[in-house]
């Protein structure tokens, strides 16, 4: 009777005995861990809303747009800039000016004035691609100003201009046949792919508000040129698949039609005789928002069909002239279509893409447009 | 027998045992060595090199059928003599403890990088080599519960990859089949640092609790690595494309990034957090095996030869992480530890069938003899 007792007190010591023990081990585990690490509000983080990148005097310039927490919970805007020879070096300088820790993780855009984007984006990609902690999310423009002046911009009622900037490239998806192809992952991706190339939407500051007055052709990492919003419109069409835009017919100046239309597109490649052919097939599907041409298009068939036709022929003429455009001008292959050729033909066989396809006698282009109305509104006024 | 019942494997713990060997921090990169090689074609090199492992789970299963209450160990110094048997069971040793080593290192180069910048080396190794340390002591059952429940945490991971189709394209993958023999050749070779692990199949069978039903558990073991493995070339190929896929260490870990789920910035962190227990899982087996041949040859008891291996299993993973280092050991060891797998495998099982159908010769003599 004793011994059992004993037997089992001893047997209780030991248990307690062993959860001292490890309760001791993590605690000596935690302080060994633990020295050296702060904990911090977010008050007293530096997060940034946007990233600037420049080209100053041979140097870069590469200012932050870091959020203010102040009273009254307002939040605003500091914009730091660091300057230095090295982008790494630019964190260095920066923090000379700064009163805080910066944490990134959080950036909402970065952008690139036009500057630095012809000298090549290649030095902040990298970096960038180097750190884990980059949203890799975060949206890419190319800016007329030197980001210093776009950041430092004050719109009212939001706490940067990196956030207004952000929710306009966001919702430039809506119309004009925008994809959603700019983020940091898909410069990535497309930056030194074989038969790939770069294109970005170009910001600019006009009358007091940002606008996106056209998109940024690049050759690998340098940008080659600057087109306007119609030619973007046609070359988003040709280049993206699945994007929403409004495409018009004109009589006069009362009389036109509209179509929002959903693009859908297709490449086919042949080559015969060391000359490339490639077909590009465009299905448009979309509705009618706008009629003050074609009156009967409801009730009769025929002039539906004379609307497609005509639409089809119009959009067919547009490819057709920008085809011609990149071919003689841009000389940068922006509807990637060297990467359905190197599918098709051989990857790394030392092929410029950029050269064939821009090359009129070694490469000839196709566009085949069907245009198709499915939904035409509550009424005809 | 209900003992039995507990301490000995189930079957599907044997096929998750058997996945928590093969399936660690190696895949990761595992595109990034076969799309040197081979290109885009990489995914044929995943399927065919799948040989090797289908090879080595089918003829153990063969060894498991003949000598059901043994391990390769006591089977070699049985069929080749005691001396030259413990010479190749150090061999075989030291494939484990190599592999541990650089599983470990690899644990801690991407915690580094990922998860905690923070912390020093030395650290990330305490923390994860003792995880491993306790598993490993608990013994062989709880080493197989760890690896099914991980197991089945890890395959819900790779279910979320599939949400990189959307991003994607075909085009990333052709021309099919247009790069040469020779270039597929090579990347099979480079698949074999990720595809070893089932030889221990061999050391542990005679712990399962029923042996008839070893074969279709590697087999399915197979199955699912294999699966996972030519998965994760295939989806890496389809979303990066081969000019982007060297660009980064880590590519598996790309194609996570794709995710866009509403409240968490990055799919990648919830990734990184569930590989923690993938890579401690592996650990711990390799641990273990390493301590299991060192107890079958010398007789220590398996708990202290844990942790009288520790010290080694802190130093060399730190050794380790100097990349040149261990680029030049396991170019050097890995194939000639493949090889030596399969001669010895190929051997012992050659010598079974001779020596079992002597057996049968000699007892149709004995039968023949007793009618007469």
């Amino acid at each position: 009777m004793n011994n059992k007792r004993m037997n089992n007190s001893l047997k209780n010591k030991f248990t307690n005995k062993k959860y001292i023990l490890i309760i001791l081990i993590i605690f000596i585990l935690f302080v060994y861990f633990h020295s050296g690490i702060d904990y911090l509000p977010v008050e007293e983080l530096g997060i940034p809303s946007g990233i600037g990148n420049d080209l100053s005097d041979d140097e870069f310039s590469i200012p932050m747009a870091i959020y203010n927490y102040g009273s009254d919970k307002k939040i605003t805007t500091f914009i730091y800039t660091g300057v230095s020879d090295t982008i790494a070096g630019t964190r260095q300088n920066r923090q000379l000016l700064f009163n805080k820790n910066f944490r990134l993780g959080h950036e909402r855009i970065i952008i690139s004035s036009e500057k630095l984007a012809r000298f090549g984006i290649i030095n902040w990609v990298s970096i960038v691609f180097k750190n884990p902690n980059i949203n890799d999310t975060a949206l890419i423009a190319v800016t007329k100003e030197e980001t210093k002046e776009i950041l430092n911009y004050n719109v009212p009622e939001y706490p940067s201009a990196a956030d207004y900037i952000a929710q306009m490239i966001k919702n430039s998806t809506e119309f004009n046949f925008f994809s959603d192809n700019y983020k940091l992952m898909d410069i990535f991706v497309r930056l030194y792919a074989e038969g790939r190339n770069i294109v970005l939407p170009y910001i600019e500051l006009e009358n007091g508000k940002f606008k996106i007055t056209g998109m940024a052709l690049f050759k690998k990492d340098k940008m080659m040129k600057k087109i306007d919003i119609n030619d973007s419109r046609i070359m988003n069409i040709l280049r993206e698949n699945k994007v929403k835009g409004i495409l018009a017919l004109k009589e006069s100046s009362k009389k036109y039609i509209s179509y929002y239309t959903i693009t859908k597109r297709n490449v086919k490649c042949e080559r015969k005789n060391g000359k490339y052919y490639f077909t590009i097939d465009i299905g448009l599907n979309g509705e009618i928002v706008e009629n003050n041409m074609f009156k009967d298009i409801r009730r009769n068939k025929e002039t539906m069909q004379r609307f497609e036709t005509y639409m089809s022929k119009y959009v067919e003429k547009m490819c057709y002239n920008f085809i011609r455009k990149m071919q003689n001008d841009y000389k940068v292959d922006c509807l990637e279509l060297g990467r359905v050729a190197a599918a098709k033909f051989g990857r790394h066989t030392g092929v410029d893409w950029d050269e064939i396809i821009t090359d009129r006698n070694k490469t000839e282009i196709k566009v085949k447009v069907n245009v198709n109305v499915k939904k035409m509104g509550r009424g005809n006024y | 027998m209900n003992n039995d019942k507990k301490n000995l494997l189930s079957t599907n713990q044997l096929t998750f045992l058997l996945t928590g060997f093969t399936l660690g921090p190696g895949f990761l990169r595992l595109p990034n060595v076969v799309v040197k090689e081979a290109g885009q074609d990489a995914w044929i090199s995943g399927i065919v090199g799948l040989i090797y492992p289908l090879y080595i789970v089918l003829v153990s299963s063969y060894i498991a059928k003949k000598h059901s209450k043994e391990n390769v160990l006591t089977l070699s110094r049985r069929y080749f003599g005691n001396i030259v048997g413990n010479i190749l069971n150090i061999i075989f040793m030291l494939q484990f403890v190599l592999y541990t080593s650089t599983i470990a290192s690899e644990f801690i180069r991407i915690l580094e990088v990922y998860i905690v910048a923070f912390l020093t080396p030395i650290k990330i190794c305490i923390v994860g080599v003792t995880l491993a340390l306790y598993a490993a002591y608990k013994g062989l059952k709880v080493l197989g519960k760890i690896s099914e429940l991980i197991s089945y945490i890890l395959i819900f991971i790779i279910i979320f990859s599939v949400a990189a189709c959307k991003y994607g394209d075909m085009l990333n993958l052709q021309p099919v089949f247009s790069t040469r023999i020779i270039d597929i050749l090579n990347g099979i070779k480079s698949t074999c640092y990720c595809y070893t692990g089932f030889e221990s199949v061999l050391l542990f069978y005679s712990s399962v609790y029923d042996v008839s039903t070893i074969k279709k558990a590697s087999l399915k073991a197979v199955l699912i690595a294999g699966s996972i493995w030519v998965w994760t070339i295939f989806i890496t190929i389809y979303y990066l494309g081969i000019d982007i896929i060297p660009k980064s260490y880590w590519s598996f870990i790309m194609v996570f990034e794709s995710i866009h789920i509403p409240v968490i910035n990055n799919f990648r962190y919830v990734v990184m957090f569930a590989w923690i227990l993938i890579i401690v899982r592996i650990l711990a087996n390799y641990y273990f095996s390493s301590a299991f041949i060192i107890n079958d040859m010398t007789g220590i008891d398996i708990k202290q030869v844990c942790l009288i291996m520790y010290p080694l299993f802190l130093y060399l993973p730190i050794k380790f992480k100097d990349n040149i280092l261990r680029e030049k050991i396991l170019n050097f060891a890995v194939p000639r530890f493949v090889i030596f797998n399969i001669l010895l495998i190929t051997l012992l099982a050659l010598m079974i069938f001779i020596k079992s159908k002597a057996y049968q010769k000699s007892n149709i003599n004995q039968k023949t003899l007793n009618t007469e």
